[in-house]
């Protein structure tokens, strides 16, 4: 094993690294506090804490794409939201492929009204979707006044260990390849770094940007399900903790707020880590509200840590460029050319 | 001067759309609101029911103040109903619980409202980390703290000089306080936001993060205190809140929240631009009231107040857009996206 | 009938003209030269062809076909193809997937990394650039390996209308582009060919055109031309009226008032020395990204400075953010590169603009005055010349002119008597710039010290009374008086220094 300090430094300044770091070492403190206290770690915490964490990394990935291409999405904790309701209150008997893929629509179409409002309204995308989300969120309570309803059994009796890992095996898989093998993943990297040029390498810029908020808003369809499903039941105000959570986790995973920079397995941890905390405190013992002083003091941390190496990195970017003109080799060469 | 004055002439030309005209129509809009609210209910509209919108808008715009110097700098203060809470805690706590003396309470509040303002300030303006997810965070800490002071006791009893003062049973010339305060909280409101330069380099810092620096503005410094303003507006207005409300619960805070941002962009402020006006936000905060006011009178669902916000918002952020007529859509088609003014 | 007809091309930017009713006609198998000053109009005409810009009126026939504008993808399938100046390449993907961007090639909706890899690399071989790997991320390039990478992907589609702007802004190896260009020619190629350097359209071409302020106002034979008559068609007047008298000599005990030892900003400025006398304008020359831009924000406060000396006043001064930079002696002021984003606070008026060094004079009890406002801003905005009716408009709806003139004011409000000009009149309109050089004439008549950076040659020549070369982050040439020649200071910009005079700061 290579355990030159460099590369370890450099490993921790990369947001997947840092995202994974970080997750280790949580995870190091709660079995070693479990078993420490004899109480061990049985399938079930397992089964819930991973249970919890599927909506978590789906939903962060959808947000981490609209940052990625250099937008922000508020709308997550919304369509989360919505979906539980609509699936609690009027869906619970129907077939859940199908609740899925209804689901995912709805999602997608919300990101589209975000895209239309965005690019075609030349609106900042941090307002129009922090409208969204309040119209989602008030249409959430409007449908569902009282926690109630019932989830299809299917969805929630699939919600195992099995299915799960494998789910979000899956889904990770699927999202590295959107990531980094797909041409709407490239353009999205690309459109973060430099919008301009992407337009004038003469490609359609706006239907790009659509695309992803369309995605990001299917992502969260997705996500709106899964929840309901770990919940089981609805509840309107249930989904509201996402909109802290899904940008935490992408932050923590080393996704750049400025756009360009970001991966779905940093995400991945991202949301891993973001759950596990909430479990050492619990196993800590901490009281109610030093919980959530300490999640959000942790929060805190990890985004302002995330800020920090991505102001290092601009500021080395800066002093370090290359230079624009030919290295003395090239030079010569040119030189040689006889055109001087 | 004359062709000073026609400088001036021209000043008041070119914004008295966002200046004039957009808070007279939101005013005309609030007391339409009112009135069209005898569709729903007997009892409106009536005397009652404007002090009414008038205290309510009054909470409000101290709380959309700040909230409103910080989205003009581009940024955006989700803290507020973490500290709302704190302040109130602190305040209610410390008068019933511990017997000290409320100027000493009022005090204490303020100061750590603005404490936590600050921080926010150094995380976004030092430290580069995203506003809202900073503030979001913040105000979870900050619930996280007041659930702490609070702890073990059951909702304390506000102090009786707050509850004389911002629960409309105290009357000076038969009109409650806050009612009155609104117009106070609009004028000085007016005078910082438009005619301060605390207010002047909000919008240099709005228009051009880059270019105030260059032009030897301190912005971190600037920056923060947008911040600690709307900390310190977040902190008052817990205050008032308690009093208001008769006691101190956790979720005093979490109705102030979305409405404050809302007021802020109906009336016309575009995040992080240098564009908006104050007269503009407050006459948008009584817009948004009066829809509530009569919401609630109907006895419709709650989640119907928030939907008809967004939607607000959204015809709101539409019209930001169309006021700057033919001329201004040629310069927004300008962006990047569009292709450039010859560079070279 | 020829391949390229262009008529009545109008395009304006809020209140100013990108093109004025412009017109070309092109036949295929020519190179066709396009010369004009920044801002007269040449890239606005790129980007209509190419489809990036929808111009208010005209239009552009191919093969006596309307073209449809404003659609990139309609332009490029016409056969247009565009090497742009600011190069169009995105710099966190590599250079392959730079590339074939366009159409990537896909398995079954996945991107081959192989595939991409290969192509890519059969392409490079192909023009002649194998030395370039592939799997590089462009951002990590140097600026000429990305002009030829740009030039690359523009050529490789076989374009039937090749547009090449400023193709050699950074570009050492000419050679290996005329070969090229000559040979799409050959093939029935229309080439439009946007340059600065005379000499290489002399070489290239075979008709060119003369644009100034959004106009055509000529034609010109490439073979047989004369440089000054050219230029006087390109500025609208002859060289020797467009600049301000110089002032006879600098006194050599005028007092230095900006003095730079071995200055270093991170790798990008590595030991520069330099001075600035009190009544001094000094030139500095050098091609896009020679550290010249670090110099100017470094010795403004605006960059981290990483090592050496400053001066200010004969005080060795710590320049760390812009703020310091005013206050350090007689004062230090920058006017930006960037004018859109670090120069106007666009939403806002123009007295706002001008008045905010002023502020804190102007207020009472914290309250802005806002009489005396108007009132100082209107003499600092006469003082650059800013025409009064504009005062109280938004900045951001001005023509650039008038908002660098608003920048221009702002910084003489400042008192400051150390000035730093970074590119003051990229992309203004000739009558525009001769109102910025006589501003600062005036300046430097007043005593102050001008440190002047400018991408047009000419200007250096006509304005500094010393000029500064960098290349490679070093002044690797200073040039004096009667030496400030167009010549000498591109043979510096390149790095050829064997014909400068005073080779200095050069320690490697």
């Amino acid at each position: 094993m290579n355990t030159n300090p460099g590369r370890i430094r450099q490993t921790l300044t990369d947001g997947t690294g840092r995202a994974v770091f970080f997750w280790l070492i949580l995870m190091a403190i709660w079995l070693s506090l479990q078993s420490t206290q004899g109480m061990g770690v049985d399938l079930g915490q397992i089964q819930s804490y991973l249970v919890l964490s599927l909506p978590l990394i789906v939903a962060a990935i959808g947000v981490t794409l609209v940052i990625i291409m250099g937008q922000f999405d508020l709308s997550a904790a919304g369509v989360i939201g919505i979906v539980n309701v609509i699936i609690a209150s009027t869906l619970s008997s129907w077939n859940p492929l199908l609740v899925v893929v209804l689901m995912m629509a709805l999602g997608g179409f919300i990101g589209l009204v975000n895209g239309l409002f965005v690019i075609l309204g030349k609106l900042p995308a941090i307002a129009v979707t922090l409208a969204t989300l309040i119209i989602l969120q008030g249409l959430a309570v409007v449908i569902l006044p009282q926690p109630s309803g019932k989830i299809p059994p299917f969805l929630v009796d699939g919600v195992r260990v099995p299915f799960v890992a494998l789910g979000i095996i899956v889904i990770i898989i699927i999202a590295w390849m959107l990531f980094k093998r797909s041409r709407l993943g490239l353009y999205m990297f690309a459109l973060g770094a430099d919008p301009e040029a992407l337009h004038l390498s003469g490609l359609p810029v706006k239907k790009i940007q659509l695309k992803i908020f369309v995605l990001a808003g299917a992502l969260y369809g997705l996500a709106g399900v899964f929840m309901s499903a770990s919940l089981g039941s609805g509840d309107g105000n249930a989904a509201d903790s996402f909109l802290l959570t899904t940008f935490a986790a992408a932050a923590i995973g080393g996704t750049a707020f400025v756009g360009g920079r970001g991966s779905a397995v940093g995400t991945l941890f991202g949301a891993l880590t973001l759950l596990a905390i909430p479990k050492v405190l619990f196993v800590i013992g901490v009281s109610d509200w030093t919980q959530k002083v300490a999640f959000g003091l942790l929060v805190l941390l990890a985004v302002v840590a995330g800020a920090f190496s991505s102001l290092r990195k601009d500021r080395e970017q800066l002093l370090v460029a290359p230079y624009s003109t030919p290295t003395e080799g090239e030079l010569s060469t040119a030189t040689k050319g006889g055109n001087a | 001067m004359s062709d000073q004055l026609a400088i001036q002439a021209q000043q008041r030309r070119s914004s008295r759309m966002q200046t004039i005209y957009r808070p007279l129509i939101l005013a005309a809009l609030a007391l339409l609101v009112l009135v069209a609210g005898r569709l729903v209910s007997e009892s409106l509209p009536s005397w009652i029911a404007v002090q009414t919108v008038l205290s309510l808008s009054m909470f409000l715009s101290v709380v959309a103040f700040g909230q409103g110097l910080v989205m003009l700098t581009g940024g955006l203060d989700l803290s507020v109903p973490g500290v709302i809470a704190l302040s109130a805690s602190i305040v209610a706590v410390w008068v019933s619980f511990m017997d000290g003396n409320l100027f000493v309470g009022v005090l204490l509040a303020l100061g750590v409202s603005l404490l936590f303002g600050i921080v926010n300030g150094v995380l976004v303006s030092v430290l580069k980390a995203p506003a809202f997810i900073v503030t979001l965070a913040m105000g979870a800490v900050l619930e996280g703290f007041s659930l702490f002071i609070t702890y073990g006791h059951k909702a304390p009893e506000s102090p009786e000089l707050l509850v004389t003062l911002f629960s409309g049973s105290g009357k000076l010339f038969g009109i409650g306080i806050p009612a009155l305060l609104f117009f106070v909280v609009g004028i000085i409101g007016f005078i910082i936001q438009a005619r301060s330069r605390f207010g002047r380099n909000a919008y240099l810092l709005g228009s051009s993060l880059e270019a105030s620096r260059i032009a030897g503005q301190p912005v971190n410094f600037i920056q923060i205190s947008m911040y600690a303003v709307s900390g310190f507006g977040a902190g008052l207005a817990g205050l008032m809140l308690v009093g208001f409300s008769g006691n101190a619960q956790l979720s005093l805070g979490t109705e102030w929240l979305m409405p404050s941002i809302a007021a802020v962009l109906v009336g016309g402020t575009v995040i992080g631009s240098g564009r908006g006006f104050w007269q503009a936000t407050i006459t948008a905060g009584l817009m948004l009231t009066s829809i509530t006011i009569v919401i609630q009178s109907t006895g419709v669902p709650q989640g119907w107040k928030s939907v008809l916000y967004g939607v607000v918002v959204l015809v709101a952020l539409l019209s930001t857009r169309s006021d700057f007529g033919r001329r201004r859509r040629k310069q927004i088609s300008q962006s990047p996206l569009q292709g450039n003014p010859p560079k070279k | 009938m020829n391949v390229l007809e262009v008529s009545g091309l109008t395009k304006y930017y809020g209140d100013s003209v990108a093109l004025d009713n412009a017109g070309i006609s092109v036949g295929a198998g020519v190179i066709h030269a396009i010369v004009g000053e920044n801002g007269a109009g040449k890239s606005t005409m790129v980007k209509v062809l190419s489809g990036m810009v929808t111009p208010d009126s005209g239009e552009v026939k191919i093969d006596g076909t309307v073209l449809e504008l404003g659609v990139p993808k309609v332009s490029r399938s016409a056969g247009v193809f565009t090497a742009f100046q600011e190069l169009s390449l995105l710099p966190n993907l590599t250079v392959a997937e730079n590339l074939l961007i366009a159409e990537l090639p896909t398995r079954s909706g996945v991107v081959s990394r192989r595939a991409v890899q290969g192509q890519a690399a059969k392409i490079l071989k192909e023009w002649g650039v194998d030395d370039l790997d592939p799997g590089l991320m462009v951002g990590q390039l140097p600026l000429s390996a990305k002009q030829r990478l740009e030039l690359v992907r523009t050529l490789s589609h076989n374009p039937k209308i090749l547009i090449l702007d400023e193709p050699t802004a950074a570009l050492p190896d000419t050679d290996w582009l005329f070969r090229h260009v000559r040979a799409a020619r050959d093939r029935g190629a229309c080439v439009l060919y946007i340059s600065h350097k005379l000499a290489e359209i002399g070489q290239l071409c075979e008709s060119g055109t003369i644009m100034r302020n959004g106009k055509i106002v000529g034609d010109f034979n490439p073979t047989n031309f004369s440089h000054d008559e050219i230029i006087s068609s390109m500025i609208g007047r002859s060289i020797s009226m467009a600049f301000p008298p110089r002032v006879t000599a600098i006194p050599a005990d005028a007092p230095i008032l900006l003095k730079a030892i071995d200055f270093e900003v991170g790798n990008r400025v590595r030991g520069v020395d330099l001075q600035v006398r009190e009544g001094e304008i000094v030139g500095v020359a050098g091609l896009e990204g020679q550290g010249q831009r670090e110099l100017f924000y470094g010795l403004g406060g605006a960059s981290p400075v990483t090592g050496g000396i400053v001066e200010v006043a004969g005080t060795a001064t710590k320049v760390s953010n812009p703020r310091k930079a005013l206050k350090a002696g007689p004062g230090i002021a920058l006017v930006p590169e960037e004018r859109k984003r670090e120069g106007i606070f666009a939403d806002l008026t123009s007295v706002t603009n001008i008045s905010v060094p002023a502020l804190k004079k102007l207020s009472f009890a914290g309250i802005i005055r806002r009489g005396p406002e108007r009132k100082l801003a209107m003499e600092a905005g006469r003082d650059a010349h800013m025409p009064e009716e504009y005062l109280g408009r938004d900045v951001g709806r001005l023509s650039g002119g008038n908002q660098q003139k608003s920048v221009l004011a702002r910084t003489n409000l400042t008192g400051a008597k150390i000035l730093l000009m970074f590119d003051p009149t990229r992309g203004i309109d000739p009558s525009a710039k001769l109102e910025v050089y006589s501003t600062l004439r005036t300046s430097a008549a007043n005593g102050a010290a001008v440190l002047f950076y400018s991408t047009e040659i000419p200007e250096l020549v006509g304005l500094c009374d010393r000029v500064i070369v960098m290349y490679h982050g070093r002044a690797v040439a200073e040039f004096e008086g009667e030496r400030i020649t167009e010549d000498a200071i591109m043979q510096a910009a390149v790095g050829n220094t064997s014909s400068a005079t005073a080779a200095q700061g050069d320690k490697s």
